[in-house]
């Protein structure tokens, strides 16, 4: 059997028996939500949809969606890290929303080392990476059902030996 | 918000199989027995939802040694970018039942994080506890003996990654992936045996025939002066990205993937 026809089998039968959730009202308990925050978050960046209807970036099974594809965003931050030597080692990823005519916002961060573990970073490792995502043209709304959607989207920085070794996913 | 649950579950591509509870009875293990069934309870939720990590966390509250709920549950977060979150669960799994966890766990250190060396531990660890056959990664897309070899690659140790590549390929009833041929003939190029690069993705071609292998196979013949062939394969590479015939994968990048701006500045430089 083909990997295609496989594929959409998984997808018809994973939709078999979807149920509403029970707590139809609180959509924010799925896992990686993120609630505005005006304390954290820019007051202008607003999503079009429902707050319970954000999507993922892989839910179109399309991956990252940016205007000249991934490579041109790599080479991009690539470029302008070039010359940094960071604090730290370890995984920075920053998790954000992009809404439906491709703005981004509601920007969070994670850190761990190596292996994983969480651990706190400097500023002077974060905040470069964290600015360098906001500035991020060109995302695309994720279209579904011919229409435009808000999405979860993330971007991890791996840094070895202070320097970014890979951009994920 | 029902239509939205039904949206995420088509859009869901990863499906992890829930064990059969009744093996866990027949072997006499009713503990286990009995979280299976309630973690059959998240059953049609979204993988992301508090229902499924409910019936997961209930599972593990009734059996913490039910190894599967902590796998189940790691998705979620694997996917949303939780990395912390997704390893202590992974953890607690492959603690509780290496065998079982170390190809999940080992892949997607690899296709998740890049962490090669993470990865080509679990694999080893995996090959060390196992009998038999190891198994593929949990896309189906490669054996986790190449998928090895793609870590030692990208560590920078290509021949060994070559020698684990055609040590696998040469395994008795093993059927080449849909992508291994295409590695197999990067790895070659790489390496400047542009001879066998050529013959390896010739293979890929009839295997699987993308963007990549075309793209590939034009450089090669680059690298050998043959312009005329060169151009003809990165025009069908092109026409080949166009019509969605390439590498893709809904949650990263595979390894060797070619993008527009790669064929076009190839073929652009082939044309000054």
């Amino acid at each position: 059997m083909e990997k295609s026809t496989i594929y959409l089998l998984l997808l018809i039968l994973s939709a078999v028996g979807c149920k509403s959730a029970k707590n139809e009202s609180d959509r924010r308990n799925f896992v990686g939500d993120i609630i505005a925050n005006e304390e954290l978050d820019d007051a202008t960046f607003n999503i079009c949809g429902s707050e319970k209807e954000v999507f993922q970036y892989f839910n179109t099974g399309k991956g990252i969606s940016i205007d000249r594809e991934k490579k041109a965003l790599d080479t991009k931050l690539f470029k302008l890290f070039k010359d940094n030597t960071f604090r730290d080692n370890g995984y920075v990823r920053i998790r954000f929303i992009v809404n439906c005519q491709g703005e981004s916002g509601r920007f969070r961060v994670l850190t761990s080392d190596l292996q994983f573990n969480e651990i706190k970073m400097s500023a002077s490792t974060t905040e470069p990476l964290l600015k360098a995502c906001k500035d991020i043209k060109g995302w695309k709304p994720l279209i579904y059902d011919e229409k435009p959607r808000d999405y979860y989207q993330y971007l991890t920085f791996k840094i070895v030996d202070g320097k970014i070794k890979e951009i994920l996913p | 918000m029902k239509k939205f649950c039904i949206i995420l579950c088509l859009l869901s591509n990863k499906v992890l199989a829930q064990p059969n509870c009744n093996a866990y009875l027949y072997y006499g293990d009713t503990l286990k027995y009995k979280a299976c069934q309630v973690a059959e309870k998240r059953q049609g939720y979204h993988q992301f939802s508090a229902e499924n990590q409910q019936a997961l966390d209930e599972a593990i509250a009734i059996d913490p040694t039910f190894s599967f709920a902590y796998e189940a549950k790691s998705t979620a977060y694997l996917k949303s970018g939780d990395f912390v979150t997704w390893f202590q669960l992974m953890n607690k799994a492959v603690a509780l039942d290496p065998k079982e966890h170390l190809p999940y766990r080992g892949w997607c250190r690899y296709q998740f994080f890049r962490d090669y060396e993470g990865a080509i531990a679990d694999i080893e660890r995996l090959d060390s506890l196992s009998k038999y056959d190891i198994g593929y990664s949990v896309n189906g897309d490669y054996h986790l003996q190449m998928a090895k070899a793609l870590c030692y690659k990208a560590l920078g140790q290509k021949e060994k990654a070559l020698e684990i590549i055609i040590n696998q390929m040469n395994e008795a009833g093993y059927q080449p992936g849909l992508f291994d041929y295409l590695h197999l003939g990067v790895l070659y190029l790489d390496l400047k045996q542009h001879d066998k690069a050529i013959q390896a993705l010739n293979q890929q071609e009839k295997v699987n025939d993308l963007a990549e292998n075309r793209y590939y196979l034009g450089k090669a013949f680059m690298d050998l002066g043959r312009k005329d062939e060169a151009l003809m394969q990165l025009k069908i590479a092109k026409e080949k990205y166009e019509k969605e015939d390439r590498m893709k994968d809904p949650y990263t990048q595979h390894a060797d993937k070619i993008y527009w701006e790669d064929i076009v500045a190839a073929i652009n430089g082939l044309m000054q």
